[in-house]
Parts: structure tokens; C-alpha cells; sequence
């Protein structure tokens, strides 16, 4: 868990602990406490002159001799230290005041004021800064105040600068517009939310600037137009020296010295303070070094083919751990796995369960502070571990394949994608570069890649996300490896993208002796990919098994909560059993069975590790109780769907809204008067929200979800359109808003990192809206914060935390506590559990269902996920492109009719049980740009039922039942009715 | 690409508008009286205000602004205070001199900072990253002045290899002048090196930990490819950019290191002009090095956008 600010102490330890800040720092101290105690160390004064003493070599009597006036050397410089650092010093200070209010203003208004003003400090750093400098003392004259003004003059614009980006990067955080939400003052939100966070930044940049300030006042005072003489400056004092260098060399190289000496020190304090306050790559000591190395060697071994044969790849024992502090932690322990051709085995696990360290584990690929600290990795009758790392290469690529998250970093931005598949063939297979190129065209095709000759010759940019994974999906099968490692290649694509990605996965493994190992958190795919399944918790496998029989009937009480923990579309209405605790750190490993401290059937006997057992139907499990658990224990509480319409009023609603962001026009179209174009995000959408209900709404990029809600929260202004709260219009941002709108209508956003201040205890984050919307007094905010933290599930010992220190999940009940607490008529959920693994989001999900059947509000529910939505929606409505396509209560939009699009997603959606029977209706082609948008019907260019010219032409009729069931097609209800299938039914 | 080039052409004029204003008002309108700054304290009243009258200072600021800058940009840049002399000609033949430092500077350290940050990023964390990295970062604070003259001290005193100073002639070659050149040259290179080095090296060693060299390793491609087919090509795009903006510091740098060789350049030029408070030539010295600042950001810029996949093809 990583803390996101470091306390200041801790800083401080870490700058001392390298040799090189340390001595920097050291340097500075003592220059600056010379520069104090100056009037109190020289023994003669910074000008007083002894002509009789002229010239003379350092002695007893004149430390570092005398320069050609007779003036003590030694006092001159400490004198001069003075006059340099206070200089400098001051400087810089003004120059971070003044950049940090420019920045932040800058940074966070933006517009025409922004705009101007970097314009402005963009052409004062056009000139270079001593150019500047002399400049203007060239005109002011040179004195000390007037070099105190330049300095300040000069590097602010840079201050401002830095300011400003950070300030931009910490203004799209989720606290920040939280704060905003909560009717927080421009100052406020500056110096509360924006400022703590702005620092780290900062305090690099003004030790860069004292360093720079330092320099710059001696190279002014080396050129005359700085201090002046006879005052003691550094500078000076080397430019009156080098006439004398002949008779006094000591008057030249002392002050040399002493600016060699302060300069290097402050560089290195700056620098050390800079990885410090960044920790980005843990440096490994050359002894931490040695020790991975060495525990690297430890575990590679024979190079004997015992093991089952016909395996592909085996696993035995492997144990695979990361150095960190001085202390080995164990990500995977004990694993045995095996691979046999012809099978996919399926790895599940949450975060944290080792299953990425394990694939990086096999790909012989680990960071740099990791090693397989024990057992074998056999691939085709080898050792992996022990090869070399030429033989390594050769089965690289040619017979093990990697296909990763996120394509995109994985790609290089700068070969063609062409290229880059085709180089894998000229290595391994020694084609020709023709022949090479001609390959690589080849497979893109057999990854269902239209006119694949184009996309050859296109940079990785340019391509979708879901045509990037294909391009990863092709280089991986490029030389027909026999093993192919998935690493959770479908993260973050759309459903209908990934459905489309997983069938070709599945049609490429199904044939031949190929056998790979697909890592997912995601069971739904799993149970679609995979032959055999493996559960992997906190680093350990916990069961193994064919994937049918074990998703159907799981053993072990891991499995069992994961799969009861699952909202499922065919279940709704009953509450999620959630598993109570959570997985444990690398570094809180329990003793005995890893479970133990979660599991609800733990006895003594668990305090023993239990081994892994075969069991029939070719599973495996490692627990001791599982023959005495008996079923799957029903959900408790049944959560209240029985259709109470009567009374309810209509909280929220939206009529024809439309947002537009204009996309800004370049100097030349704006010579040529071309119309404003703009992207219509939210191009027309009606919808009502009931009192005390949920409206879930669902779509995959780009259909305006996440925008229509910052409409309704007033964060973007609608251009057309209106939106009644309570049947009163509201004003369209946030300005216009009064605090008691404000009070009724709060958000929960995605990332649960980003939605608290990071310098803000728990408990003041949720008491603020409390006192900004609810007029609470302090003393009683707090009462009530603790009293609404404790209905989240968070004891008060929570209370005083930073949000560093709480786990994913914790923070999201943090902020919807902090939601919730001023009692709003309405909370928008923006994707609040899409970033959570399984089980927390169950907890998460029973938790809003409770908060809202004991009278939280209205809900609008805004998520890609189908199962999350059910579960937790009275109604559902379905974007793509920034219109509606169908709105319905829940039941009735997951049954036929539905709006051919509806009827894709569900078909995409990959969820357990058997989908054989289920009717497969996939999408062609991409999402269109939103910039580009279709005629008539938006859904045209990609629809399995399009009717021809009249969606291309003309935009669909809305179709109502009488229940009030909308859908936006031109296909009538019944001709729809009768030639859909159900798609959901069957098991579950 | 045509775009991008309209762009930032727009950009430039801009910038250039902008700075030739910010410096005519800090040097015309800062010390209050330039007519008695020419004449000096003891001229009278009328004296001062004849010539005020002639030099125009009596009109509105943005009227003394507009005819300057329409002097200046049809090639009139006034005459020199102190000399009398034309300030064209003699900026122009500074310039020249300026130029030709300037170029064997960045000629020395570029290839050299390269080279060295590309090895150090390469070896992240071993010894002679380490080592490159602190020497750099020692280096590259210290002022210009400091380094000259300990080079001066080396290698000229010491073991008298090249001249201690370079009061080159008015309109001497280059070949002639490049003696004199070395030393000073050198100077700059140093700083530039270390900053240069510094973040080549950072670059490279933030693309090595990206997933792309990952994918690359696992195709099973030899080091040598991944190093040089894979990681550099996006390595050193920024290195455009870090060479443009060196080019800023090393006008600075160029400033100090003219006055400790003594060599007949801008820098020395524009000493003198401040020495005598001598507006017009102050003006055309800093307006003639902010163009060059400039236009080499732009090319910089269009390089980097010509070279960069994901901005050439959007």
C-alpha cells in the first residue's frame, strides 16, 4: 500500500541516506550557518584594508592570505557567503511566491487569463536568463536591490510554470471537483485541495532556483554589473583577482572554491531531494543486487525431463519473490502447475494474487528486483531457470508468446505495426524482408484484420485499442510458439470489442497442439476461454479443475464466495455474499491456510497449511474442511424490488440534452471563417429519475455516459436541453447554482485513488460537505461524520486516517459516505466499482442498496458493466454515441424486445454458465468518432439488423409498450419480439 | 505538417512581438530619463529637452514602440550612443564571431553528451552511471567563469597549450580564428555536456523500463537490436528538443565566457553597451539574440514533429 505523500521526516531521512545528497545538504548547512554567523566568525571586517599585509599567502594571522588590497580573504568570503545566499536566497523566494499564485491561478482558471499570461511569461523565457538580467540592470543600474528584483523578475515565469502543470495534473482529480461540488470558494480550493499536493514539485523547484539564483549573482558579480565593489561578492572577488593571479593566486582560487563547493552542494541537495520526494525506481543496492542474483542461481537446476510427460510446461514449486527493504516478500508460493497441449488453463485471481508476477515468472521476464526463489519452470524438457540467456532467446518469441495488457505501451510508438510483426519472422523463421512483410500481412489477416495492407504500414496510435490487441495477438502467433501466456489481454477494451477479440482467441486455440495460459480476474471469461480453471489466491493456488465442473460447483470456500460475490444478470434482487476482510499484504502473510483469517468454515485444524489434494473429476484443492462444507448457503437478505411506483416523485428529470465540446479551430480556419465544429457528446437524451430508485446507465466508449452526468452535476454546461430538479430548472454549471441545489445532488466517481484529498483525515473529508452544504457547526460535522462513517461499515478508529492508508475499497466508502452525509436527493455513481476486484465491489454493491432503501436518495448508476447495473437498477438505460437507443425498468430491457444494440452487449457479455445455445450476435467495425457522427440512426454503420437506406437516412421512431418500455428503432416491437431470442435464462 | 508550420509560425511572430516589447520598455521606459542618462548630470535642462524632443521620448510609449520597430525590422537600428557608430554594422560583425563560438560549441558537446548519455542511461545504476551521473551534475552548476578560468589556469598557464585569451581581429576567417576558438569553446562544452548528458541519460533510462522493451526482449531480438533498433529512436526524440533549448543557455554562457576570454563577440559587445547606457545597441543585441533563441525552438519544434510518428500522423 502505498502512502501517497511522504511526510517530511521521512524525506529528510531519505536525503541523508544517500552519500551524495548528504554531503550536498551538509555543504549548504554549513555555508548558510557561515553566512549567519559571519559578523561573529571573520576576524576582520569584508573591506577593511591592511595595505602593509598586500599580497600575502594564507598564515596564521590571514587564513586564506590577502588579496591585493590587503583585505582578509577568508573574511571576504564568509562575508560573501553571506551577501550570496541572502541574495539568492531571497530571491528565489519571491520568485516561487510569485509563480506559485500566477501557476495556480493560471493552472486552475484557465481561459483567456491562462492564455495571456503564458503568453506573456513564454516570451520573457524566450530571453535568456542572463540576457535578461543584464538587460535590465543594464537600465535599472546594478545594485543589490536592483539584483534582488531581477532575480525575482526572471524566474518566476519558470516557477509559474511548473505551478501550472502540476496544478493542471491535480485539478482533473476526483477530490478536487468533489470540492467543487461542494460549493467550495476559489481560495479554499486552492490552497486546501490544490497547494498541499502542488509542493513536492515546488520544493525541487525552488532549490533548482536557489541554485540558479546562486549562479546567476556570481556570474553578474564576475561581469561588474552585479554587486559592486568594495562589497564582498564572490563573483567580484574572482573578477578583481584574475589581475593578480600572478602575485595572489590564493584571492582567485578560494572564492572559485567556494562557489565550486556551494553550487555542487545545492545541485546535489537538489537532486536528492528531487528522487526523494519521487520515488519512482527503488534504487537496489549493489548488496541487494547481489543477493537477487544469488537467489536467482539457487533455483534454476537440472536440466532433466522428469515431470509428467506430455506436459507442455510444468510448474513445480515455484516460489517467486521480490527484495524489497532489506526483505524478501513472497508474491507466489508453492505453486505446481502444468500445461498440456491442446489446453487452455485459465489462472484467476484478484489483485494482488500473484497471477501477472506468475506469467512474468515463466516469461523469465521479472523486474529487477524479483527472482524464483525456489522450484522448477519446465518448458519442453528444460529447465527454464537455468538457461542461458542465449538459449533463452532462441525460445523467446519461436516458442513462447506473450500477449499483454494494454497494447498500447506494449507497442513501440515509433515502427510501423508491420514492422514490428514482421521482424519476429525474420528472426526466428530467417525470412527474407519480402517474404518477412508478406508474413506479417498474413497473419494480420488471420486476426481478422480488414485491409490488412494499410494497416501494415500504420504507427500503433492510429489504431483502436481493440486492433492493437489483435496486432499483439498476431506477433504472438507469428512464429506458431507451442505456449502462449495471456495476461489479461482485455482490460480496458469495450465488451463488444473484447467479445470479438475472445472469440478469435478462442477459434485460434481451440485447433492444434498450442497450449497456452490466460491470466483474467474476470470469471465470465474465463469460463468462455479456458479448459481447465486455476484459483489463485495471495499467492497460492487454492483449486484447480476443469472449467465447467468447477465454476459450477466450486470447493473451496475461496471459489465459493468469488463466484457468490458476482452480481449476475440472470439473479438480481437477492444481496451479493460478500466475504468479510480482505487480501492480505505481501508483507501479512497469515500462517497456516492463507484463507484462515476470511474464511467462515476455519477451524484449528486450518492453522496448519493445508496441502494440495487430488480429488475426483481431475481437481485439485488445498484445504482441509472441504468435505465437511455443505451447499452454497442462500443470501440472506432479500433486497426489496416489489414495484411501489405509487407516491414516488419524480426527482430528476432530463429533456432533449445535448453537450457539445467545440473543437477548437487553428489559425488558418479561422482566417477561412469555417463554422465551429464541436463534438456532440451528449446529443439528445430524456430521461426522469424516481425518488429513492436507481437508473442504471450503460454504454462503452464514447456514448456520452460519463459526460451526461458532469451535465447534470453542472461540471459541463448543456447547450440545449433542460434538466429539472424536482420540477425546477436547474442552472446549467456549477456557478449558477445555489448551496441548497448544490446539497442535493452529489457524485461518487471511479478511481478511488484519486476521488480524497491525500492530506485530509477521513473524517474531516466526509464532515466538510456537511459544513459547506448542510450548515453543520464543526463539533457536530464531526459527530455525524463518524456516525455516517460508522453506516459505511468504517469503525471510528478510522477516523483519523489519511486516505494513504486506507485499500481501495475502504476509500470508496469513504467517498460515499462523504456523499451521502448531507442527505442529497440525488448521487450519480460514475463506474464506482470498476476499479474494484470482485469481492469488494459486493460489498460495495449490498452497501448502496442498504444506504438506499434506508432513504439515501435517488441513484444514477452509470457503468459498462451489464451484471454490476442489473443488479442494482429499478430501470436501465442504454447510450451509444450520445442518444438513447432503449429505457426501461430492468427486467423489461433485459428481455426481448431489444434495441439490436442492447440485444449485442448482452450477447457480449461474458458471463458464466452455458452460452452454446445462447444466440452470438456480434458487432463489425469500430465506434465511430463522435466528431463524425452517422446519418439517421447512429447505430447503422455497425447494426446485424440494419434495414438499409431508411437507417442510413432517416433517425429511428421511439416504440413504447404501454408499461413504458422506450426503444429508438425502425424495426416495430413485434417484428422485434418474434425474431430475438431470449438471451438471458438457461443456468446461471 | 503544413499545419503545424502555420502554427507555430504564428507562435513565433508572436513571441517575437511580445519580446521585442517587453525589452524596448525595460530598456527605454525603466531608467526614467534616457535623454539625461545620454547627456549625463550635469547637462541642463533645455539641452535635455531638445534632445528628448529629438529622440522623440515625448510621444505616447506605444507610438516610440511602433516607429522603433518599424525602423528596426526595415533594417535602421539606430546608432550607437556611445560610438556613434551604425549599431547594425557593428552587431552584425560581433554576431559573426559569436556565431562561429557558438557552433564549435555545440559541434564538440552534442555528438560527445550523446554518446555518454546514451551509455549511462544504458547502465542504469551501475557504476559508471553513477559516476557519469554525479560529474555531470557537479559540472553543470558551475558558472562559466568559474570553468574558464580553471581552464585558462590548465591549460593555457600551466602547459601553455592554446592562447589564454582570443582577441580575435574584426573579419578574421574561421580557420584563422579557430586557435582562439578552442579554449573558450571548450568551456561551453562542458557545461552543455553535463546538461545535455543529464538528460539524454534520463531519457533513455525511462524508455528502457517501458512495456514496448519488454515486448521487444520476449520476441526473443538480440540486445543489440532492442537497444538500437527499439529504445533509441524514441529516446532521443527529445533530445531535439533538450539541443534547442541548450542553445538558449549557451547564449548565457556565451555572454560570460566572451568577457573571460576577451573575445570580440555579442556578449562583450553588450557589456560595453551597458557600461555606457547605450540604449540602441542594447536593444538590437538582445532583439537579435532572442530571434536566434527562437528560431532555433522552431526548428527544434518542426524536426521533432517531422521525426515523431505520433504527431506527424495524427
Amino acid at each position: 500500500m502505498k502512502p501517497h505523500r511522504r511526510p517530511t521526516s521521512r524525506v529528510l531521512r531519505d536525503l541523508y541516506r544517500k552519500p551524495a545528497s548528504a554531503f550536498g545538504a551538509t555543504v549548504v548547512l554549513l555555508f548558510v550557518l557561515l553566512a549567519i554567523l559571519a559578523p561573529w566568525i571573520a576576524p576582520y571586517g569584508p573591506t577593511e584594508q591592511i595595505y602593509t599585509d598586500a599580497r600575502q599567502p594564507p598564515s596564521a594571522t590571514h587564513w586564506f592570505g590577502t588579496d591585493h588590497l590587503g583585505r582578509d580573504v577568508f573574511s571576504r568570503i564568509v562575508h560573501g557567503a553571506r551577501s550570496i545566499l541572502s541574495l539568492a536566497g531571497l530571491g528565489a523566494l519571491l520568485a516561487v511566491g510569485a509563480g506559485t499564485v500566477f501557476g495556480l491561478l493560471s493552472g486552475y482558471l484557465g481561459g483567456w487569463f491562462d492564455e495571456l499570461l503564458m503568453r506573456v511569461f513564454d516570451s520573457v523565457l524566450a530571453i535568456p536568463a542572463l540576457l535578461l538580467a543584464l538587460v535590465l540592470l543594464g537600465t535599472v543600474g546594478p545594485s543589490r536591490a536592483s539584483v534582488l528584483a531581477v532575480i525575482a523578475v526572471v524566474y518566476t515565469p519558470i516557477v509559474a510554470r511548473v505551478v501550472r502543470s502540476e496544478t493542471l495534473a491535480i485539478k482533473s482529480q476526483g477530490f478536487v471537483e468533489t470540492a467543487r461540488l461542494q460549493g467550495e470558494r476559489l481560495p479554499r480550493i486552492l490552497l486546501r485541495e490544490i497547494l498541499p499536493s502542488v509542493l513536492p514539485a515546488l520544493s525541487v523547484e525552488a532549490a533548482l532556483r536557489f541554485s540558479y539564483g546562486i549562479f546567476l549573482v556570481a556570474s553578474l558579480g564576475f561581469l561588474g554589473v552585479g554587486v559592486q565593489p568594495p562589497s564582498p561578492d564572490w563573483g567580484l572577488m574572482v573578477k578583481e583577482a584574475r589581475t593578480y593571479i600572478r602575485l595572489a593566486p590564493w584571492s582567485l582560487y578560494f572564492p572559485v572554491g567556494a562557489i565550486s563547493l556551494l553550487v555542487i552542494g545545492v545541485n546535489l541537495t537538489a537532486d536528492g531531494l528531487k528522487r526523494a520526494l519521487r520515488p519512482s525506481t527503488e534504487e537496489l543496492s549493489p548488496r541487494a543486487r547481489r543477493r537477487i542474483l544469488r537467489a536467482r542461481k539457487t533455483a534454476g537446476g537440472a536440466n532433466n525431463a522428469d515431470g509428467s510427460e506430455g506436459a507442455l510446461a510444468s510448474l513445480d514449486g515455484v516460489t517467486v519473490s521480490y527484495y524489497q527493504d532489506g526483505e524478501w516478500l513472497d508474491a507466489v508460493r508453492d505453486v505446481s502447475l502444468e500445461i498440456l497441449p491442446g489446453e487452455t488453463l485459465g489462472l484467476v485471481g484478484e489483485s494482488g494474487s500473484g497471477k501477472s508476477t506468475l506469467a512474468l515468472a515463466v516469461a523469465q521476464y521479472l523486474a529487477a528486483n524479483g527472482a524464483v526463489r525456489a522450484g522448477r519452470i519446465r518448458f519442453g524438457g528444460r529447465d527454464l531457470l537455468g538457461l542461458s540467456p542465449r538459449d533463452l532467446r532462441e525460445i523467446r518469441g519461436a516458442q513462447i508468446g506473450l500477449v499483454p495488457q494494454n497494447p498500447l505501451a506494449s507497442l513501440n510508438p515509433s515502427i510501423r505495426v508491420g514492422e514490428q510483426i514482421a521482424e519476429i519472422v525474420r528472426r526466428h523463421a530467417g525470412a527474407s524482408i519480402g517474404a518477412a512483410r508478406a508474413s506479417a500481412i498474413e497473419l494480420l489477416r488471420r486476426v481478422r484484420i480488414a485491409d490488412p495492407e494499410r494497416v501494415a504500414r500504420r504507427y500503433p496510435h492510429q489504431l483502436s485499442g481493440g486492433m492493437q490487441q489483435r496486432v499483439m495477438i498476431a506477433m504472438g502467433l507469428s512464429t506458431s510458439p507451442r505456449l502462449l501466456l495471456f495476461d489479461e489481454p482485455t482490460t480496458g477494451l469495450d465488451v463488444t470489442t473484447e467479445a470479438a477479440i475472445l472469440d478469435l482467441v478462442f477459434d485460434l486455440l481451440g485447433s492444434g497442439d498450442r497450449g497456452s495460459l490466460y491470466i483474467t480476474h474476470d470469471l465470465g471469461v474465463v469460463s468462455r476461454v479456458a479448459t481447465r480453471v486455476a484459483v489463485l489466491y495471495a499467492g497460492e493456488l487454492v483449486e484447480t479443475g476443469p472449467t465447467d465442473g468447477l465454476l459450477r460447483a466450486p470447493r473451496h470456500p475461496y471459489t465459493r464466495g468469488l463466484l457468490a460475490s458476482l452480481p449476475k444478470l440472470e439473479r438480481r434482487g437477492t444481496a451479493l455474499t460478500s466475504m468479510s476482510g480482505s487480501i492480505p499484504a505481501l508483507d501479512a502473510i497469515p500462517t497456516g491456510c492463507v484463507f484462515r483469517p476470511r474464511c467462515p468454515w476455519a477451524a484449528e485444524v486450518c492453522e496448519e497449511r493445508p496441502p494440495i489434494e487430488a480429488i475426483e473429476g481431475d481437481r485439485t484443492i488445498r484445504c482441509h474442511r472441504w468435505t465437511e462444507i455443505g451447499a452454497p448457503q442462500e443470501a440472506q437478505r432479500t433486497v426489496d424490488t416489489a414495484a411501489e411506483d405509487r407516491g414516488r416523485r419524480v426527482v430528476v428529470r432530463a429533456e432533449d440534452v445535448e453537450t457539445a465540446f467545440p473543437i477548437p479551430r487553428s489559425l488558418v480556419e479561422l482566417l477561412q471563417r469555417k463554422a465551429r465544429l464541436a463534438v456532440r457528446a451528449v446529443d439528445g437524451v430524456t430521461l426522469s429519475i424516481d425518488e429513492g430508485r436507481t437508473l442504471g446507465l450503460v454504454g462503452e466508449s464514447g456514448c456520452g455516459k460519463t459526460t451526461l452526468a458532469r451535465t447534470i452535476l453542472g461540471l459541463d454546461a448543456l447547450r440545449a436541453g433542460s434538466i429539472r430538479l424536482d420540477g425546477e430548472n436547474l442552472p446549467p454549471t456549477l456557478r449558477g447554482r445555489k448551496r441548497g441545489t448544490l446539497r442535493r445532488i452529489q457524485a461518487v466517481a471511479q478511481d478511488p485513488d484519486q476521488a480524497l484529498n491525500p492530506h485530509v483525515s477521513v473524517a474531516a473529508a466526509v464532515a466538510r460537505p456537511l459544513i459547506t452544504l448542510a450548515g453543520f457547526r464543526r463539533s457536530e460535522a464531526r459527530a455525524e461524520a463518524l456516525r455516517m462513517l460508522e453506516r459505511v461499515g468504517l469503525s471510528a478508529s478510522y477516523a483519523s486516517r489519511l486516505p494513504g492508508q486506507l485499500s481501495g475499497g475502504e476509500k470508496q466508502r469513504v467517498a460515499i459516505a462523504r456523499a451521502v452525509a448531507a442527505g442529497p436527493d440525488l448521487v450519480l455513481f460514475d463506474e464506482a466499482t470498476s476499479s474494484l476486484d470482485v469481492s469488494v465491489q459486493a460489498r460495495i454493491l449490498n452497501l448502496l442498496a442498504e444506504l438506499q432503501s434506508g432513504g439515501a436518495g435517488a441513484y444514477l448508476f452509470i457503468t459498462h458493466d451489464l451484471a454490476v447495473v442489473s443488479h442494482l437498477s429499478d430501470g436501465i438505460g442504454v447510450l451509444y454515441l450520445g442518444r438513447l437507443m432503449e429505457i426501461g425498468s430492468t427486467d423489461e430491457v433485459l428481455a426481448p424486445p431489444y434495441h439490436p444494440y442492447t440485444e449485442a452487449l448482452l450477447s457480449a457479455f461474458p458471463s458464466l454458465g452455458r452460452t452454446e445455445g445462447r444466440a452470438r450476435v456480434r458487432l463489425e467495425g469500430e465506434i465511430p468518432s463522435p466528431i463524425d457522427r452517422p446519418s439517421g440512426c447512429p447505430f447503422h454503420t455497425r447494426c446485424p439488423r440494419t434495414l438499409g437506406a431508411v437507417c442510413v437516412e432517416r433517425e429511428p421512431p421511439w416504440r413504447l409498450t404501454e408499461t413504458g418500455h422506450a426503444i429508438t428503432c425502425h424495426i416495430p416491437l413485434e417484428e422485434l419480439r418474434r425474431i430475438q431470442a431470449p438471451l438471458l435464462g438457461g443456468d446461471a | 505538417m503544413g499545419r503545424i508550420l502555420l502554427r507555430r509560425l504564428g507562435f513565433l511572430f508572436l513571441t517575437l512581438l511580445l519580446t521585442s516589447a517587453l525589452i524596448f520598455s525595460a530598456t527605454q521606459f525603466l531608467p526614467g530619463d534616457v535623454a539625461r542618462v545620454i547627456l549625463g548630470r550635469e547637462a541642463g535642462e533645455e539641452a535635455v529637452a531638445a534632445l528628448r524632443g529629438e529622440l522623440g521620448l515625448d510621444r505616447p510609449a506605444i507610438v516610440q514602440y511602433g516607429t522603433w520597430l518599424g525602423r528596426f525590422v526595415r533594417g535602421d537600428w539606430g546608432k550607437s550612443f556611445g560610438t556613434g557608430l551604425p549599431v547594425r554594422s557593428l552587431v552584425v560583425e560581433r554576431l559573426r564571431n559569436s556565431l562561429m563560438l557558438a557552433v564549435v560549441a555545440l559541434v564538440l558537446a552534442v555528438p560527445f553528451s550523446i554518446l555518454l548519455g546514451v551509455w549511462a542511461g544504458l547502465r542504469e545504476h551501475g557504476i559508471a552511471d553513477s559516476a557519469i551521473s554525479l560529474a555531470s551534475l557537479a559540472v553543470v552548476g558551475l558558472p562559466e567563469f568559474v570553468t574558464g578560468v580553471l581552464l585558462i589556469e590548465l591549460l593555457a598557464h600551466r602547459w601553455d597549450l592554446l592562447p589564454a585569451s582570443s582577441p580575435i581581429a574584426p573579419g578574421t576567417g574561421f580557420w584563422e580564428a579557430l586557435p582562439s576558438l578552442i579554449l573558450p569553446a571548450l568551456t561551453a562544452t562542458l557545461v552543455l555536456l553535463a546538461y545535455v548528458a543529464r538528460l539524454t541519460r534520463a531519457e533513455v533510462a525511462e524508455q528502457m523500463r517501458r512495456p514496448y522493451v519488454r515486448t521487444a526482449v520476449l520476441k526473443g531480438l538480440p540486445r543489440r537490436t532492442v537497444v538500437f533498433k527499439h529504445v533509441l529512436r524514441n529516446a532521443l526524440l527529445p533530445t531535439i528538443t533538450v539541443v534547442a533549448i541548450s542553445f538558449g543557455w549557451l547564449i548565457g554562457g556565451i555572454i560570460v565566457i566572451e568577457n573571460v576570454f576577451n573575445y570580440p563577440g555579442l556578449g562583450r559587445l553588450l557589456l560595453f553597451a551597458i557600461d555606457r547606457r547605450d540604449v540602441p545597441l542594447m536593444q538590437a543585441i538582445a532583439i537579435v539574440v532572442v530571434i536566434g533563441v527562437v528560431l532555433a525552438n522552431l526548428i527544434a519544434d518542426l524536426l521533432y514533429a517531422a521525426v515523431n510518428p505520433r504527431i506527424r500522423y495524427r
